[in-house]
Protein backbone atom coordinates (compact mmCIF):
# COMPACT_ATOMS: atom_id res chain seq x y z
CA UNK A 1 0.00 0.00 0.00
CA UNK A 2 1.50 3.64 -0.60
CA UNK A 3 -0.82 5.50 1.56
CA UNK A 4 1.13 8.31 0.44
CA UNK A 5 1.11 8.43 -3.21
CA UNK A 6 -2.14 6.89 -3.91
CA UNK A 7 -3.91 9.98 -1.66
CA UNK A 8 -0.94 12.76 -3.69
CA UNK A 9 -2.33 11.58 -7.08
CA UNK A 10 -5.76 12.00 -5.86
CA UNK A 11 -5.06 15.55 -4.20
CA UNK A 12 -3.19 15.99 -7.43
CA UNK A 13 -6.20 15.81 -9.67
CA UNK A 14 -7.97 18.70 -8.20
CA UNK A 15 -7.23 20.94 -10.92
CA UNK A 16 -9.16 21.01 -14.22
CA UNK A 17 -5.74 20.82 -16.27
CA UNK A 18 -4.58 17.72 -13.84
CA UNK A 19 -8.09 16.08 -14.73
CA UNK A 20 -8.36 16.63 -18.64
CA UNK A 21 -4.28 15.25 -18.73
CA UNK A 22 -5.50 12.26 -16.66
CA UNK A 23 -8.98 11.92 -18.94
CA UNK A 24 -6.32 12.09 -22.39
CA UNK A 25 -3.75 9.22 -21.26
CA UNK A 26 -5.21 7.17 -18.22
CA UNK A 27 -2.16 4.65 -18.79
CA UNK A 28 0.60 7.18 -18.65
CA UNK A 29 -0.69 9.43 -16.01
CA UNK A 30 -1.10 6.15 -13.57
CA UNK A 31 2.22 4.55 -14.77
CA UNK A 32 4.10 7.68 -13.48
CA UNK A 33 2.31 7.60 -10.15
CA UNK A 34 3.70 6.28 -7.04
CA UNK A 35 0.98 3.22 -6.78
CA UNK A 36 1.26 -0.40 -6.58
CA UNK A 37 -0.50 -2.43 -9.10
CA UNK A 38 -3.08 -3.15 -6.38
CA UNK A 39 -4.24 0.13 -6.27
CA UNK A 40 -3.70 0.96 -10.39
CA UNK A 41 -6.67 -1.23 -10.24
CA UNK A 42 -8.56 0.28 -8.04
CA UNK A 43 -8.44 3.49 -10.08
CA UNK A 44 -8.97 2.01 -12.92
CA UNK A 45 -12.10 0.39 -12.36
CA UNK A 46 -13.17 3.41 -9.91
CA UNK A 47 -13.51 1.29 -6.98
CA UNK A 48 -14.41 3.91 -4.83
CA UNK A 49 -15.03 1.51 -2.02
CA UNK A 50 -11.63 -0.02 -2.43
CA UNK A 51 -10.04 2.82 -2.82
CA UNK A 52 -11.41 3.94 0.82
CA UNK A 53 -10.54 0.85 2.63
CA UNK A 54 -6.59 1.68 0.64
CA UNK A 55 -6.52 5.07 2.43
CA UNK A 56 -7.81 7.64 0.04
CA UNK A 57 -8.70 9.98 1.63
CA UNK A 58 -12.70 10.89 1.99
CA UNK A 59 -12.44 14.45 0.26
CA UNK A 60 -10.28 13.09 -2.45
CA UNK A 61 -12.01 10.31 -3.94
CA UNK A 62 -14.19 12.80 -5.72
CA UNK A 63 -11.89 14.27 -7.66
CA UNK A 64 -11.39 11.25 -9.31
CA UNK A 65 -14.98 10.92 -10.03
CA UNK A 66 -14.76 14.42 -11.50
CA UNK A 67 -12.33 12.90 -14.17
CA UNK A 68 -14.13 9.98 -14.97
CA UNK A 69 -17.33 12.20 -15.21
CA UNK A 70 -18.99 10.44 -11.68
CA UNK A 71 -20.61 12.78 -9.85
CA UNK A 72 -20.63 13.06 -5.82
CA UNK A 73 -23.99 11.82 -5.26
CA UNK A 74 -23.14 8.88 -7.88
CA UNK A 75 -20.08 7.65 -5.99
CA UNK A 76 -22.39 7.71 -2.91
CA UNK A 77 -24.85 5.38 -4.63
CA UNK A 78 -21.82 2.98 -5.73
CA UNK A 79 -20.49 3.28 -2.66
CA UNK A 80 -24.20 2.17 -1.26
CA UNK A 81 -24.50 -0.65 -3.56
CA UNK A 82 -27.70 1.30 -4.71
CA UNK A 83 -29.05 2.54 -8.10
CA UNK A 84 -29.61 6.22 -8.25
CA UNK A 85 -33.23 5.06 -7.74
CA UNK A 86 -32.46 3.44 -4.88
CA UNK A 87 -30.18 5.75 -3.33
CA UNK A 88 -32.99 8.22 -3.71
CA UNK A 89 -35.53 5.87 -1.98
CA UNK A 90 -32.75 4.83 0.81
CA UNK A 91 -32.37 8.78 1.66
CA UNK A 92 -36.55 9.03 1.26
CA UNK A 93 -37.25 6.63 3.91
CA UNK A 94 -34.36 7.90 6.14
CA UNK A 95 -35.80 11.46 6.31
CA UNK A 96 -38.66 9.80 7.43
CA UNK A 97 -36.65 8.17 10.22
CA UNK A 98 -34.73 10.68 11.64
CA UNK A 99 -37.06 13.80 11.28
CA UNK A 100 -39.06 13.32 14.44
CA UNK A 101 -35.57 13.82 16.44
CA UNK A 102 -35.70 17.16 15.38
CA UNK A 103 -34.93 19.87 17.94
CA UNK A 104 -36.53 23.12 16.34
CA UNK A 105 -36.19 26.63 18.78
CA UNK A 106 -39.58 27.07 19.96
CA UNK A 107 -39.16 23.57 21.23
CA UNK A 108 -35.48 24.11 22.07
CA UNK A 109 -33.73 23.23 25.65
CA UNK A 110 -32.67 26.37 27.12
CA UNK A 111 -30.57 26.62 29.87
CA UNK B 1 -8.78 40.95 30.40
CA UNK B 2 -9.95 38.88 27.63
CA UNK B 3 -13.14 37.44 28.13
CA UNK B 4 -15.03 34.35 26.78
CA UNK B 5 -18.96 35.86 25.61
CA UNK B 6 -20.13 32.87 24.05
CA UNK B 7 -19.24 29.63 22.88
CA UNK B 8 -21.33 28.51 19.51
CA UNK B 9 -21.88 25.50 17.62
CA UNK B 10 -22.54 25.21 13.97
CA UNK B 11 -22.57 22.49 11.06
CA UNK B 12 -20.34 23.17 8.31
CA UNK B 13 -21.83 21.05 5.31
CA UNK B 14 -21.65 22.27 2.12
CA UNK B 15 -25.13 21.42 1.49
CA UNK B 16 -26.54 24.68 3.46
CA UNK B 17 -24.05 26.77 1.15
CA UNK B 18 -25.70 24.84 -2.04
CA UNK B 19 -29.22 25.50 -0.36
CA UNK B 20 -28.67 28.68 0.35
CA UNK B 21 -27.29 29.50 -3.05
CA UNK B 22 -30.05 27.55 -4.43
CA UNK B 23 -32.69 30.02 -2.31
CA UNK B 24 -34.08 27.54 -0.33
CA UNK B 25 -33.58 29.40 2.76
CA UNK B 26 -37.56 29.61 3.59
CA UNK B 27 -38.13 25.97 2.13
CA UNK B 28 -39.71 23.88 5.09
CA UNK B 29 -37.12 21.55 4.89
CA UNK B 30 -34.47 24.19 5.58
CA UNK B 31 -35.87 27.06 7.26
CA UNK B 32 -35.77 25.59 11.28
CA UNK B 33 -31.84 25.52 10.25
CA UNK B 34 -31.67 28.83 8.47
CA UNK B 35 -33.52 30.20 11.69
CA UNK B 36 -31.21 28.78 13.77
CA UNK B 37 -28.39 30.22 11.82
CA UNK B 38 -29.77 33.96 11.81
CA UNK B 39 -30.98 33.89 15.34
CA UNK B 40 -26.69 33.40 15.87
CA UNK B 41 -26.05 36.17 13.61
CA UNK B 42 -28.43 38.59 15.33
CA UNK B 43 -26.64 37.89 18.64
CA UNK B 44 -23.14 38.73 17.45
CA UNK B 45 -24.59 42.01 16.45
CA UNK B 46 -25.66 42.24 19.70
CA UNK B 47 -23.14 40.94 21.59
CA UNK B 48 -19.94 42.27 19.44
CA UNK B 49 -17.46 40.40 20.41
CA UNK B 50 -13.94 41.70 19.46
CA UNK B 51 -13.28 38.81 17.64
CA UNK B 52 -14.34 35.09 16.78
CA UNK B 53 -11.83 32.01 17.49
CA UNK B 54 -13.31 29.84 14.99
CA UNK B 55 -12.21 25.79 15.59
CA UNK B 56 -12.90 24.07 12.29
CA UNK B 57 -11.07 21.49 10.14
CA UNK B 58 -9.76 21.64 6.53
CA UNK B 59 -10.70 18.90 3.86
CA UNK B 60 -7.55 18.04 2.17
CA UNK B 61 -7.84 21.60 0.66
CA UNK B 62 -5.07 23.98 2.50
CA UNK B 63 -3.37 20.81 4.54
CA UNK B 64 -2.52 17.97 2.57
CA UNK B 65 -0.22 14.62 3.57
CA UNK B 66 3.04 16.59 2.67
CA UNK B 67 3.15 18.37 6.03
CA UNK B 68 -0.42 17.96 8.42
CA UNK B 69 0.08 20.09 11.15
CA UNK B 70 -2.27 18.21 13.88
CA UNK B 71 -3.75 22.19 15.17
CA UNK B 72 -2.97 25.42 13.40
CA UNK B 73 -3.08 28.91 14.33
CA UNK B 74 -3.08 31.67 11.79
CA UNK B 75 -2.10 34.50 13.03
CA UNK B 76 -1.66 36.42 10.13
CA UNK B 77 -3.81 39.43 8.55
CA UNK B 78 -6.42 37.75 6.64
CA UNK B 79 -7.10 34.22 5.03
CA UNK B 80 -7.35 33.58 1.55
CA UNK B 81 -10.58 31.63 0.39
CA UNK B 82 -9.74 27.82 -0.69
CA UNK B 83 -11.97 25.11 -2.38
CA UNK B 84 -14.95 27.16 -1.97
CA UNK B 85 -17.86 27.83 -4.89
CA UNK B 86 -18.95 31.70 -3.17
CA UNK B 87 -16.56 34.39 -4.56
CA UNK B 88 -16.13 35.42 -0.99
CA UNK B 89 -13.10 37.82 0.15
CA UNK B 90 -10.69 37.01 2.20
CA UNK B 91 -11.26 36.68 5.93
CA UNK B 92 -9.93 39.29 8.33
CA UNK B 93 -7.59 38.54 11.27
CA UNK B 94 -6.73 39.19 14.65
CA UNK B 95 -2.70 39.15 14.69
CA UNK B 96 -2.62 40.13 18.41
CA UNK B 97 -5.30 37.96 20.01
CA UNK B 98 -3.77 34.79 17.90
CA UNK B 99 -0.16 35.60 18.40
CA UNK B 100 -0.89 35.84 22.26
CA UNK B 101 -3.07 32.74 22.05
CA UNK B 102 -0.47 30.40 19.98
CA UNK B 103 2.12 31.80 22.85
CA UNK B 104 0.03 30.87 25.74
CA UNK B 105 -1.03 27.58 24.13
CA UNK B 106 2.60 26.76 23.18
CA UNK B 107 3.68 27.87 26.70
CA UNK B 108 0.81 26.03 28.08
CA UNK B 109 1.75 22.50 26.41
CA UNK B 110 -0.30 22.53 23.40
CA UNK B 111 2.13 22.25 20.55
CA UNK B 112 0.40 25.08 17.53
CA UNK B 113 1.73 25.21 14.20
CA UNK B 114 1.53 29.05 13.77
CA UNK B 115 0.73 29.53 10.12
CA UNK B 116 1.03 33.28 9.11
CA UNK B 117 -0.67 32.03 5.66
CA UNK B 118 -3.52 30.00 6.34
CA UNK B 119 -5.82 29.43 3.71
CA UNK B 120 -9.75 28.32 5.31
CA UNK B 121 -12.08 26.40 3.19
CA UNK B 122 -15.46 24.90 3.77
CA UNK B 123 -15.25 24.22 7.44
CA UNK B 124 -15.06 28.23 7.97
CA UNK B 125 -16.59 29.32 5.02
CA UNK B 126 -20.03 27.95 4.82
CA UNK B 127 -21.07 29.11 8.19
CA UNK B 128 -19.39 32.10 8.75
CA UNK B 129 -21.39 33.94 6.24
CA UNK B 130 -24.47 32.96 8.05
CA UNK B 131 -23.49 34.13 11.26
CA UNK B 132 -21.38 37.01 10.29
CA UNK B 133 -22.11 38.41 6.71
CA UNK B 134 -20.51 41.22 6.23
CA UNK B 135 -16.83 40.42 7.92
CA UNK B 136 -17.30 42.47 10.64
CA UNK B 137 -16.00 40.20 13.16
CA UNK B 138 -11.89 39.59 12.75
CA UNK B 139 -11.12 35.78 12.99
CA UNK B 140 -8.69 33.37 14.78
CA UNK B 141 -8.77 30.18 12.48
CA UNK B 142 -7.75 26.96 14.34
CA UNK B 143 -7.76 24.09 12.36
CA UNK B 144 -8.08 20.64 13.47
CA UNK B 145 -6.81 17.45 11.78
CA UNK B 146 -9.58 14.79 11.41
CA UNK B 147 -8.62 14.12 7.87
CA UNK B 148 -5.64 12.77 8.02
CA UNK B 149 -3.93 9.82 10.57
CA UNK B 150 -2.99 10.03 12.75
CA UNK B 151 -5.37 12.62 14.39
CA UNK B 152 -5.72 13.96 18.59
CA UNK B 153 -8.02 12.33 20.70
CA UNK B 154 -11.15 13.91 21.64
CA UNK B 155 -8.91 14.39 25.28
CA UNK B 156 -6.69 15.92 23.49
CA UNK B 157 -9.08 18.12 21.59
CA UNK B 158 -10.50 19.15 24.65
CA UNK B 159 -7.02 19.98 26.25
CA UNK B 160 -6.23 22.21 23.46
CA UNK B 161 -9.79 24.10 23.56
CA UNK B 162 -8.60 24.45 27.72
CA UNK B 163 -5.50 26.03 26.64
CA UNK B 164 -7.10 28.15 24.19
CA UNK B 165 -9.73 29.58 26.96
CA UNK B 166 -6.95 30.15 29.50
CA UNK B 167 -5.02 32.50 26.70
CA UNK B 168 -8.20 33.99 26.09
CA UNK B 169 -8.84 35.22 29.50
CA UNK B 170 -5.18 35.86 30.03
CA UNK B 171 -4.97 38.46 27.24
CA UNK B 172 -3.91 41.45 28.76
CA UNK B 173 -6.09 44.24 27.59
CA UNK B 174 -9.88 44.19 27.34
CA UNK B 175 -11.24 41.24 24.87
CA UNK B 176 -14.89 39.43 24.09
CA UNK B 177 -14.39 36.47 22.52
CA UNK B 178 -16.93 34.13 20.89
CA UNK B 179 -15.60 30.44 20.43
CA UNK B 180 -17.16 29.04 17.27
CA UNK B 181 -16.53 25.48 16.73
CA UNK B 182 -17.57 23.98 13.15
CA UNK B 183 -18.54 20.71 12.23
CA UNK B 184 -20.91 18.05 12.71
CA UNK B 185 -22.82 16.39 13.88
CA UNK B 186 -23.23 13.05 12.33
CA UNK B 187 -22.53 12.28 8.60
CA UNK B 188 -20.56 9.51 7.04
CA UNK B 189 -19.36 10.08 3.19
CA UNK B 190 -17.93 6.73 2.38
CA UNK B 191 -18.15 3.01 2.60
CA UNK B 192 -21.46 0.87 2.11
CA UNK B 193 -22.91 3.88 5.24
CA UNK B 194 -22.56 6.50 2.97
CA UNK B 195 -25.31 9.16 4.31
CA UNK B 196 -26.28 8.00 7.07
CA UNK B 197 -27.10 9.99 10.09
CA UNK B 198 -26.84 8.86 13.65
CA UNK B 199 -29.87 10.98 15.38
CA UNK B 200 -30.25 9.16 18.78
CA UNK B 201 -26.46 9.71 19.20
CA UNK B 202 -26.57 13.23 18.21
CA UNK B 203 -29.30 14.43 20.57
CA UNK B 204 -26.76 12.30 23.28
CA UNK B 205 -24.20 14.64 22.08
CA UNK B 206 -25.93 17.57 22.82
CA UNK B 207 -26.98 16.61 26.07
CA UNK B 208 -23.03 15.84 26.64
CA UNK B 209 -22.22 19.53 25.61
CA UNK B 210 -25.00 20.66 27.74
CA UNK B 211 -24.25 18.98 30.64
CA UNK B 212 -21.54 16.22 30.88
CA UNK B 213 -18.19 17.28 29.02
CA UNK B 214 -15.98 14.49 31.00
CA UNK B 215 -18.25 12.39 28.63
CA UNK B 216 -17.16 14.24 25.83
CA UNK B 217 -13.19 13.79 26.68
CA UNK B 218 -13.59 10.34 27.82
CA UNK B 219 -14.49 9.28 23.85
CA UNK B 220 -11.78 7.62 21.87
CA UNK B 221 -11.55 8.48 17.95
CA UNK B 222 -12.40 5.21 17.23
CA UNK B 223 -15.77 5.22 19.51
CA UNK B 224 -16.78 8.62 17.67
CA UNK B 225 -15.90 6.94 13.94
CA UNK B 226 -18.60 4.17 14.56
CA UNK B 227 -21.23 6.64 16.75
CA UNK B 228 -21.45 9.81 14.64
CA UNK B 229 -19.68 8.11 11.66
CA UNK B 230 -16.59 8.75 9.60
CA UNK B 231 -16.77 12.20 8.82
CA UNK B 232 -18.85 12.46 11.93
CA UNK B 233 -15.25 13.02 14.04
CA UNK B 234 -14.97 16.58 13.27
CA UNK B 235 -17.32 16.95 16.39
CA UNK B 236 -13.91 17.12 18.19
CA UNK B 237 -13.89 20.65 17.15
CA UNK B 238 -17.14 21.04 19.46
CA UNK B 239 -15.20 19.18 21.65
CA UNK B 240 -12.47 22.01 21.56
CA UNK B 241 -14.76 24.47 22.10
CA UNK B 242 -16.61 23.20 25.42
CA UNK B 243 -13.07 22.65 26.97
CA UNK B 244 -12.48 26.62 26.08
CA UNK B 245 -15.63 27.48 27.83
CA UNK B 246 -15.44 26.20 31.59
CA UNK B 247 -18.81 26.41 33.55
CA UNK B 248 -21.52 27.50 30.84
CA UNK B 249 -24.82 26.59 30.11
CA UNK B 250 -26.57 25.83 26.93
CA UNK B 251 -28.27 28.93 25.57
CA UNK B 252 -30.00 28.08 22.68
CA UNK B 253 -30.14 25.10 20.93
CA UNK B 254 -31.22 23.71 17.21
CA UNK B 255 -30.92 19.63 15.76
CA UNK B 256 -32.13 19.57 12.58
CA UNK B 257 -31.56 15.95 10.84
CA UNK B 258 -32.23 16.28 7.22
CA UNK B 259 -30.95 13.94 4.45
CA UNK B 260 -27.26 12.75 5.26
CA UNK B 261 -26.35 15.31 8.23
CA UNK B 262 -27.50 15.69 11.51
CA UNK B 263 -27.46 19.35 11.54
CA UNK B 264 -26.85 21.57 14.45
CA UNK B 265 -26.62 24.87 15.57
CA UNK B 266 -26.03 25.63 19.49
CA UNK B 267 -25.12 28.19 21.67
CA UNK B 268 -23.87 28.39 25.31
CA UNK B 269 -22.92 30.53 27.92
CA UNK B 270 -20.70 31.46 31.38
CA UNK B 271 -22.81 29.91 33.80
CA UNK B 272 -21.94 33.19 35.97
CA UNK B 273 -23.74 35.50 33.27
CA UNK B 274 -26.61 36.26 34.59
CA UNK B 275 -27.99 38.06 32.04
CA UNK B 276 -29.95 36.12 29.13
CA UNK B 277 -28.08 36.58 26.00
CA UNK B 278 -29.12 36.78 22.68
CA UNK B 279 -26.71 34.82 20.96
Amino acid sequence: MSYYGLNRFLYDLRTVEARAAYQADPASVLAAQDLTDAERALVEALDFNGLADAGANTYLIPNLGKAADVSFPEIGARMRGETAEQWAESMRRQNERIAPFALHPEEAVHG
Amino acid sequence: MGEIIAGIGVSHAPSIASARAAGQTDDPAWKPLFDAFDHVRRGLLDERPDALVVIYNDHAEEFFLDRCPTFAIGVGERFPVRGHDEPLPPVPGHRELAMHIATAAIDAGIDFTVCHEQGVDDGVLVPLPLIDDEWQFPVVPICVNVVWEPRPSPARCFAMGEAVGAAIRSFPDPMRVAVVATGGLSHTLVGPGFGSVQPEWDRRFLRQMAEAPDELRAYTMAELEQQAGHEGVEVVQWIAMRGALGACRPTYTCYHPYRMTGYAVASYHPSNDHEVSKV
